[in-house]
């Protein structure tokens, strides 16, 4: 099938010390970087685009309100036939990415920009209080709970309590992530962690810690989506979106149907599984959302890579670290690389990167099927997606 | 410079669980078509396809079904309190409520708990149910 859509370009932005942005940026000039560093890659211009979608959480209240209009307006993009700015959380870039599947499969447009950027940490505009008590948030906002962390102390705590994971548990990955990001020039820390100094980290909101918090910086990231037609004159080799899913399930904490289960993931990646016709023993890498160490533990047992329960054992002595028999979060993550508040495209950067073969020194062995997964607000909103670099 | 804890924004939701923690009572919402109670959201009852709404005061006695003991308060204002615990309540009616615990030992509390409300008026006369260990 002609049209079947595949990514055929990627980018991300290059941070200067901790994840900071180079002086003299801005939220436009980052993303407008990103798109011509996808371009160039695919070997494509600004005019083949003609389908858009972004989001983020700057420049709100204000133009930032409506992201495709002023990114649009500022990349010069004319008369785009699709445009996309759903906004869910962190998972969203993966939705954007699904959305782009289906419109340009149904022929409703050709080439599609998905795009981010954001100066969080230059701006220091990230602080766990400044929520307004509104809607079903208000009894949270009231009692103080820091959002989002303390949103998912709440399940680590029940999940703690439901299957006897540990502190040590989340150590485990916290620390196999940072051994991948030790191989990421771009990388905001790149020391080597030890489940000691993971273990003996401040504590934030219990049973999270430091070393269990997702990075505050600046970055942004581009993907470009096209059909298999166009793929064929481009530079790179097309990955294609074999399968995909999304789910939500609540706003505030207190309505996750049961916080030691992430319900939304099993849902999502069931839709993606069955649409890519592959399981889980098809993965050769998996990039999960890692907000927090305690994400990952449930997003593993939620997609079935081990029962409920069982993500305590998974990841037991480094088995999702390099050289390890689990291939997870091979960028460093949110907990290591970089986290600019709606982390979900890097997942989909390094699993294309990775399937192409170009991640150097991190590179895993020839992998030819990847799962993405993103989790947005707390715990809310879950999306898959399964690339290949098999068509069929 | 002084910081002000965050009040809520009361609505149609959340006005009478409010105004009736001022009369010290603990109030939520009920259907009487799926004999659930629920407090604002109706995702984890069967609640969302009944018109049949009304409040009901509840016991006020539960048990803790999640907590955190924060360090890294929400904001300047709630510093002076860290650290201090926010948990989520299930009722014994069966709504889920979050909350704070008051307790002196913070580190001996566990999930499921039993805990019974209190209503704490604050310095700005605002009353807040929140629930002490039972």
């Amino acid at each position: 099938m002609d049209r079947k859509p595949c990514i055929v370009g990627v980018s991300d932005f290059p941070l200067q010390e901790r994840g900071r942005a180079a002086e003299g940026n801005s939220e436009l000039t980052i993303q407008k970087y990103c798109a011509e560093e996808a371009l160039n890659q695919a070997g494509l211009k600004m005019s083949d685009i003609d389908g858009i979608a972004v989001a983020g959480m700057w420049g709100v209240p204000g133009p930032g309100l409506m992201q495709p209009n002023l990114l649009v307006e500022y990349l010069g993009i004319k008369s785009p036939k699709w445009i996309e700015g759903t906004n869910v959380g962190g998972s969203t870039f993966l939705i954007h990415v699904n959305h782009a599947f289906q419109a340009i499969n149904a022929g409703l447009c050709d080439t599609v920009l998905v795009l981010y950027g954001s100066l969080q940490k230059s701006n220091m505009s990230r602080v766990l209080g400044d929520r307004p008590a509104l809607y079903s948030n208000q009894f949270e906002v009231v009692s103080g709970l820091p959002l989002p962390v303390g949103g998912y102390a709440l399940a680590a705590q029940k999940h703690m309590a439901t299957y006897g994971s540990s502190r040590e548990t989340l150590a485990e990955i916290a620390v196999s992530t940072r051994s991948w990001a030790t191989m990421n020039k771009n990388a905001a820390f790149q020391e080597p962690l030890t489940i000691e100094e993971a273990m003996h980290s401040k504590p934030i909101s219990s049973p999270l810690h430091r070393s269990d918090c997702c990075l505050v910086t600046d970055g942004g990231g581009a993907i470009i989506i096209t059909s298999e037609e166009k793929a064929k004159n481009l530079k790179t080799n097309p990955i294609y979106i074999k399968g995909f899913g999304e789910c939500n399930s609540h706003s505030s904490i207190n309505y996750m149907p049961n916080m030691e289960k992430l319900e939304i993931a099993s849902q999502s990646s069931k839709l993606a599984f069955a649409q890519a016709k592959l399981d889980t023993s098809d993965i050769d890498i998996t990039m999960l959302y890692d907000s927090f160490t305690i994400t990952v533990l449930l997003t593993l047992e939620a997609i079935g890579f081990c029962n409920f329960g069982e993500g305590k054992d998974f990841v037991k002595n480094q088995r999702t670290a390099p050289g390890g028999d689990f291939a997870l979060n091979t960028n460093g993550g949110g907990l290591s690389y970089c986290h600019p508040g709606m982390y979900g495209i890097f997942t989909i950067v390094e699993a294309t990167r990775q399937l192409w073969g170009i991640c150097g020194k991190r590179q895993i062995n020839d992998p030819i099927n990847a799962l993405c997964h993103g989790t947005g607000g707390v715990l809310s909103s879950s999306a898959t997606l399964i690339l290949s670099r098999e068509s069929s | 410079m002084e910081f002000k804890k965050p009040r809520p924004t009361i609505d149609p939701d959340s006005k009478i669980y409010w105004d009736s923690a001022n009369d010290k009572k603990l109030m939520v919402q009920y259907s009487i078509d799926t004999e659930e109670y629920f407090l604002y959201s109706k995702q984890l009852t069967s609640a969302a396809n009944s018109n049949k709404i009304e409040w009901r005061q509840v016991s006020g006695k539960g048990e803790i079904y999640s907590f955190t003991i924060v360090y890294a308060p929400a904001g300047p204002a709630f510093k002076e309190d860290t650290p201090y615990i926010v948990a989520c309540i299930k009722l014994d009616e069966g709504a889920r409520i979050i909350s704070n615990i008051l307790t002196d030992k913070i580190e001996e509390v566990c999930i499921g708990d039993r805990v019974k409300v209190v209503f704490e008026k604050q310095n700005d006369g605002f009353t807040i149910p929140k629930f002490e260990i039972e």
